[in-house]
């Protein structure tokens, strides 16, 4: 799987008569199979980041490489779980995961075994034939990250993707999405605000400044999330490992500094 | 405690709707201010009759022709009218939204032809139609085009951005793009102005038959002016909202039908 690597990238928005720097120089490479994630004070840039790596937005200097091939626009290469799901609601979840399928000529036979496949590894056997609308926002949200790992991205981008979600539905899509990953792999660039979810999920967790988001850290967790089994173990279990409480603690330690007092 | 019980067994109706009760408190004052020579019965007449005429018009033609011969004359004139207009404004809508150039054209003109009501176009409908099918339909084309355009541009216009970002990064075709995720996307708003359109159309057609044509139940109500007859007047009117209602009542359910095809809850 890809690397992805961020060169001297800045991102600067028109705003009114002036401009607004999202994004202040970032430099970062992801290796292949990790899964990284990048957490930061709100407003920090992170999904201004994320949405430069899928091609939605360009950076006003610098590039981004997916691979060795550089960033130019949209690609089902760097499929996206957005943050409110995007969810076709017109589609069923079947017609959903089998959208970028389509899209990319797959012949119907093995279209269907992949959307089975996923279905089934997402919870959703029997649940395929349903809209969004008659689906819980746990499953919306499943059936969304299907979808983007239905195309095989060589990435997987994911805009906050629990950040709809009650707190109890957001540890088990969690869980969820370790095991999928554990059994699928690839690399994962994951945004969240959240220190509890970047903390269990990482194996590189890079730490935002405010805006003009800059890196502030990366912090190496696979050792420490190996030696513990923490992607084996359930995650209330993690949630009480004392080496979990004091990275979760540091990690809080650089966010607070970033916070606008 | 919308329904009333009532002995209605004889009518085949176990309960009344409730909404009948300001009727018939309509028809008694009504019927009062005739008796008691408040209103002559030159200018209305009474409810009864009203209802006899009604009925007795349903085989007897007044104006050359029954009441359901008119009735249907006029809602074949609405269905041409309002197809044509709907045929020419969703497409022009989705145009003016998705092109730019032509959004910057056509959308300023528009803005100011939209006030003129249909019956202002009239004279101009008979001046080049002529009197018959052609200008009530043209009339009509220009009640139902406005609503149907602005719902169609807005609803286009508005499409989420995140469900292109998505299909973007999901390497979706233009063709796919625009049908499969531009239009379900727009169409629950584009169904909304087409149910306005139609009973705009509907009103705007009725309008027409005063002026430019000879049969229908809007040139009905004029002939029942001029002869004097305003039971025919009041009975055309009946008619007139009876089918309002149900083309308003019918298109209710299509957009019902549309949206939860499309998977939104109405």
């Amino acid at each position: 799987m890809s690397s992805v690597q961020f060169r001297s990238v800045v991102k600067r928005f028109a705003v009114g008569d002036g401009e607004l720097t999202a994004i202040d120089g970032i430099s970062l490479t992801v290796p292949g199979d990790t899964f990284a994630v990048i957490v930061g004070p709100s407003g920090c840039g992170k999904s201004t980041l994320l949405h430069m790596v899928a091609g939605l937005e360009l950076p006003s200097s610098g590039e981004i490489l997916v691979g060795d091939k550089r960033v130019t626009g949209p690609a089902p290469d760097r499929a996206v779980v957005f943050q409110k799901f995007a969810l076709f609601p017109w589609k069923t979840a079947r017609e959903n995961i089998a959208f970028g399928l389509r899209n990319l000529g797959v012949p119907p036979a093995e279209r269907e075994a992949t959307v089975h496949h996923y279905l089934e590894l997402m919870g959703l056997e029997g649940f395929g034939d349903r809209f969004p609308h008659q689906l819980s926002g746990g499953m919306q949200q499943r059936v969304a990250i299907a979808r983007a790992y239905a195309v095989r991205p060589r990435v997987l981008l994911m805009d906050e993707p629990f950040a709809a979600l009650d707190a109890q539905l957001r540890v088990v899509l969690q869980e969820n999405l370790v095991q999928l990953w554990t059994r699928e792999g690839g690399t994962v660039l994951f945004i969240t605000h959240s220190v509890d979810e970047a903390v269990y999920l990482a194996d590189d967790l890079v730490v935002m400044t405010r805006r003009p988001g800059r890196i502030k850290r990366v912090l190496d967790l696979r050792e420490v999330s190996a030696r513990l089994g923490w992607r084996k173990r359930p995650i209330e279990e993690v949630m009480q490992d004392p080496e979990y409480l004091h990275l979760k603690a540091e990690v809080w330690r650089n966010i607070k500094e970033e916070l606008a007092p | 405690m919308s329904r009333l019980r009532l002995p209605l067994g004889v009518l085949g109706l176990r309960t009344l709707p409730l909404g009948v009760l300001p009727f018939l408190a309509l028809m008694f004052v009504w019927d009062l201010a005739v008796i008691t020579g408040w209103a002559p019965e030159s200018h209305i007449p009474r409810p009864w009759k009203v209802v006899t005429t009604f009925f007795e018009q349903l085989v007897v033609p007044f104006a050359g022709n029954t009441l359901p011969l008119d009735a249907a004359t006029s809602l074949g004139r609405w269905a041409t009218g309002f197809a044509l207009g709907a045929l020419i404004a969703v497409p022009l809508g989705l145009v003016m939204a998705w092109v730019r150039p032509i959004d910057y054209v056509v959308t300023p003109a528009f803005e100011i032809l939209r006030f003129i009501p249909p019956l202002a176009w009239v004279p101009f409908a008979i001046l080049w139609f002529g009197i018959g099918a052609q200008a009530s339909a043209f009339v009509i084309v220009t009640g139902v085009l406005p609503p149907v355009l602005i719902n169609t541009y807005f609803g286009a216009r508005a499409v989420p951005r995140a469900f292109v970002d998505a299909a973007r990064t999901l390497a979706t075709p233009a063709h796919r793009m625009f049908l499969e995720v531009l239009m379900p996307a727009a169409l629950p708003v584009v169904v909304g102005g087409i149910r306005i359109g139609a009973g705009l159309g509907w009103m705007s057609l009725i309008g027409s038959e005063l002026i430019a044509v000879r049969s229908g139940l809007g040139y009905k109500i004029v002939i029942g002016m001029q002869t004097f007859r305003p039971e025919f007047v009041i009975s055309g009117m009946v008619a007139i909202g009876l089918i309002g209602f149900a083309i308003d009542v019918t298109t209710r359910r299509l957009e019902r039908r549309v949206l939860l095809r499309l998977g939104q809850t109405a």
